[in-house]
């Protein structure tokens, strides 16, 4: 009781402990406010990663493709994991606008991606990354101006700015604007395949919509068109179609690593089953992964800056560690009476032990919570502040005609409360624990001692 | 000398002192470190451009002739040094067995380019040649040959981040298939009818370029300048180009250099092109820094809000070192009280512990600007051991642009920091300094 009683005092009366407090609730609001917007970034990319990935992915790195491709997405609809699986067809193409009357060429070498939009968007939210036809998802490839026309859906970065909000304005979409899209047709040997009787490189497609998924890369170098029309283009066409990837969405309560195992053993059974038949050498390079191993690449470089940042914190917490200790060396020399008094009385080492502990867990505590308290009270009002920043200053934390970032995030997540709160009383409890132990060593018959000359 | 001697006195037998020098050490050095690399990162993106570019580039709405002769007038000023012309477009690549890749083809004079850009150094096979770069003209066949970027023709190793350089050598002498497209007039007797069409051609790869920029080395396809235009526009006779790359002489004014390149070039378009006012001005000439400026000014918004956070937890430093001198003060209160009776004034005596707080910051600048630069010196080695003992690849070219983490130290940044870390210290011993020149002797040396 006495240790609850002298803490608290001691917490009241000496000044200095705030300090101590003031250090550690600055750290906890700087890591709070610092790992809440970065894990919000992150969190942000990867659930936008995973909506335009689905759940599964059974794809090959080869432009080629592979066949029977139709026969698996029976397979796969037919297994009671699997909600939903959509074929895809991933190449690069030479896009260039074809009716422009100006002598500036305006060719680029883009991605070029072939879906069923209707299918995909059961798989992924592609739907939702539609501006004109997003209620009309049937309609994805039907010009507004000119339904009957082919048509084609551009990455929003590719026809449209950022304003300085990070908003796109689609009055300025080039709705009537036409594209010459030109691919390179491969055979299933992987030459290209020469131009014959009704084999075509290049074909016009009207602006039919914008892609805005939130994905730098794909706003940014990405064209859809219709599945049968790339494939077409791609020399994937013919008696054995082919296609590059296959998504899939498993049913809701899944565990994805799970359904990807299972979606692994259905193609390995599958491959087996296809030995023998034309082309289905192309089938070894197709692999099974789930959505987080097949964007590994984009997802990887964000997570290990998460890391750098927790590292450096490391180092900030050191100094905090120094200054609890100077703090309790500071206090517990200058009672040295009281704890001589204190063992005089009886109290043991573990009691002073205990005593000083239990200061130093008020003092993390206390200082945390206040670091706490207000981070979250500043991460409430970041964006308002970083608006009002603008307005008057011009200043922006990230560009947004640079950065595709929207609001910054803000919601804080348990695990990191959890995480900090306990590291703060932890610095305390380790600055503390060299003043502890001297406190608990020391002698009555030395501290109580009438002053000498 | 009685400062000096009881500064000593007190980082000798103090040693929880060392506790503050340790702490401002760390926030020096971490500082140190963070400042250096945004800056490293920026002055290597800047000099990439200039590496890739040249300081100056003019660049067209429309393709131009007589190329030539406005390059002739421009190194007749005294303040460009060279000019290249070239003209681009973008292609798929076709290197066999279903690999394609989207490129971006240069049309280059690789002579005259390598006197303005760093192209000779970016050669795998030439760079140690004493002659100028060459292309090599054409084959027996007569398909053109061409340098190819190091990353069109395969990707770093996943945990080192490098290429292996001998396996993609082997390559050279192979040959590319590439399409492009070129805007043509398609009906002679109008000319405002103009179609894209595709333009296939074969070369062969000469030589690899490897200039360490991660997305030029991923996509960058050279030919010579005469070649391509004949094979993108066969109807043109004239080489037409729509980009000038102008590196200006050394300890010339680059904005100076800048306005002089867009006065010829208007007197040039106009004189020799007769082009209207409204397409000359349509123009740009840019220097490479200003087609960086606004991506590097995001960078330098990142790196002021980073030295920020940082330097508001690092004044944590200021608390600490107030801690300690308080504690100082109230355990030295008997020398001080000595010092004021043998007549020290208080002004004296506050000057000691403000002189102490200067030395500790000081100290504490100089290891931490130390440890900051092996740290920053070493940076690569450290990234790479951690790489191959820990697993764990911080810095992916493919994400970060260059192949190496810059590792310069920013030594105006490192001279700011530090006087600031001196100058925190400084505040940190201000009240325990005051306190002590307020201690009255009389109290403090009387016999209890």
């Amino acid at each position: 009781m006495y240790k609850l009683i002298l803490a608290s005092r001691y917490l009241i009366n000496r000044h200095i402990a705030y300090l101590a407090m003031l250090v550690v609730a600055l750290s906890v609001f700087v890591v709070i406010v610092v790992m809440t917007v970065l894990q919000g970034l992150v969190d942000d990319f990867k659930q936008r990663t995973h909506y335009f990935v689905g759940d599964c992915v059974v794809a090959t790195d080869s432009l080629v493709g592979f066949p029977y491709y139709d026969e698996f997405l029976r397979v796969l609809e037919a297994n009671p994991s699997v909600e939903a699986a959509s074929p895809l067809i991933s190449s690069y193409g030479l896009v260039n606008v074809a009716d422009d009357t100006a002598d500036k060429e305006q060719a680029a070498g883009l991605r070029i991606i072939g879906i069923d939009p209707v299918r995909h968007s059961r798989v992924t939210r592609f739907g939702e990354a539609l501006h004109f036809h997003r209620d009309r998802i049937e309609k994805a490839f039907e010009p507004v101006h000119a339904p009957n026309l082919p048509g084609c859906i551009m990455g929003v970065d590719l026809v449209l700015n950022r304003d300085s909000k990070g908003r796109y304005n689609h009055t300025w979409a080039p709705t009537r604007k036409a594209y010459e899209i030109t691919c390179f047709p491969l055979t299933a040997k992987g030459a290209p395949a020469r131009a014959g009787a009704g084999e075509v490189s290049t074909k016009r497609f009207t602006f039919s919509d914008t892609a805005h998924t939130g994905l730098p890369r794909e706003d940014d170098d990405v064209v859809y068109l219709p599945f049968g029309q790339l494939q077409v283009l791609c020399g994937m066409a013919g008696p054995i179609p082919r296609a590059t990837a296959i998504h899939v969405k498993f049913r809701p309560g899944m565990n994805v690593d799970e359904g990807t195992r299972r979606v692994d053993r259905l193609w390995q059974d599958f491959k087996q089953g296809c030995f023998g038949k034309p082309q289905a050498d192309l089938l070894q390079a197709v692999l099974v992964k789930d959505w987080k191993t097949y964007r590994r690449a984009t997802i990887a470089p964000l997570e290990k800056e998460e890391l750098a940042m927790v590292l450096m914190f490391v180092l900030v917490a050191v100094t905090a560690v120094f200054i609890v200790f100077v703090v309790f060396y500071m206090i517990v020399g200058h009672k040295s009476k009281d704890i001589g008094i204190l063992k005089s009385v009886g109290a043991s080492n573990a009691g002073i032990i205990g005593l000083f502990s239990g200061f130093a867990v008020l003092v993390g505590s206390l200082g945390g919570a206040v670091g706490l308290l207000g981070g979250w009270v500043f991460l409430l009002k970041i964006n308002r502040l970083e608006g009002w920043l603008f307005d008057h200053f011009g200043f922006q934390l990230w560009d947004r005609t640079i950065f595709a970032i929207g609001d910054i995030p803000s919601q804080i997540h348990m695990e990191v409360v959890v995480i900090v709160a306990v590291s703060a009383v932890g610095v305390s409890l380790l600055g503390s624990v060299v003043p502890t132990l001297q406190a608990a060593r020391t002698r009555p018959i030395e501290t109580l001692q009438v002053g000498q000359l | 000398m009685v400062k000096l001697l009881l500064w000593l006195k007190y980082l000798r037998r103090r040693k929880v002192v060392l506790l503050s020098v340790a702490a401002v050490a760390l926030s020096v050095a971490l500082l140190t470190v963070v400042a250096s690399l945004f800056t490293g990162f920026i002055r290597a993106y800047e000099q990439s451009a200039v590496d890739l570019i040249g300081d100056v580039l003019l660049t067209t709405p429309v393709k131009f002739p007589e190329y030539n002769k406005l390059i002739a007038l421009l190194e007749e000023t005294g303040v460009v040094e060279a000019a290249a012309a070239t003209i681009s477009t973008p292609g798929l690549l076709h290197l066999g067995k279903g690999n394609v890749r989207a490129v971006q083809v240069w049309g280059i004079e690789p002579q005259r380019l390598a006197k303005v850009t760093g192209l000779k150094k970016s050669l795998l096979r030439q760079k140690g040649l004493p002659e100028a770069p060459s292309l090599g003209g054409t084959d027996p066949n007569g398909s053109l040959y061409g340098f190819v970027g190091i990353g069109v023709l395969a990707e770093p190793d996943q945990s080192t981040d490098r290429y292996d350089v001998q396996a993609v050598g082997i390559l050279i002498g192979e040959r590319a298939v590439l399409t492009s497209v070129a805007v043509e007039q398609a009906d002679p007797n109008d000319p405002g009818d103009k179609r894209p069409k595709r333009r296939t051609l074969e070369f062969v790869i000469s030589d690899v370029v490897f200039t360490g920029n991660f997305p030029f080395d991923h996509e960058s396809v050279f030919l010579p300048l005469e070649g391509l235009h004949a094979r993108l526009y066969p109807r043109q006779p004239a080489v037409t180009v729509d980009r000038i790359q102008i590196k200006v002489r050394p300890g010339m004014d680059i904005k100076a250099a800048k306005d002089q390149v867009l006065e010829i070039w208007r007197g040039f378009a106009a004189g020799t092109l007769r082009w209207d006012p409204y397409r000359i001005t349509q123009a740009e000439v840019s220097t490479a820094k200003e087609l960086q400026g606004r991506y590097l000014g995001a960078i330098r918004s990142q790196l002021g809000m980073l030295m920020l956070i940082f330097g508001v937890i690092d004044a944590s430093a200021v608390v600490l070192v107030f801690c300690i001198f308080y504690m100082i003060v109230r355990l030295k209160q008997k020398d001080i009280a000595i010092l004021k009776a043998c007549g020290c004034s208080s002004v004296g005596v506050a000057w000691v512990f403000l002189g102490f707080g200067a030395v500790v910051g000081l100290a504490g600048s100089v290891m931490g600007t130390l440890l900051g630069y092996l740290f920053t010196k070493n940076i690569n080695a450290i990234e790479d051991w951690l790489s191959l003992r820990a697993g764990l690849k911080l810095w992916d070219s493919s994400v970060y642009l260059f192949d190496r983490i810059p590792s310069q130290v920013d030594w105006g940044s490192v001279l700011r920091i530090a006087m600031l870390a001196t100058a925190a210290a400084c505040i940190g011993a201000l009240v325990p300094a005051i306190l002590a020149a307020r201690t009255r002797p009389v109290q403090i040396l009387r016999y209890e």
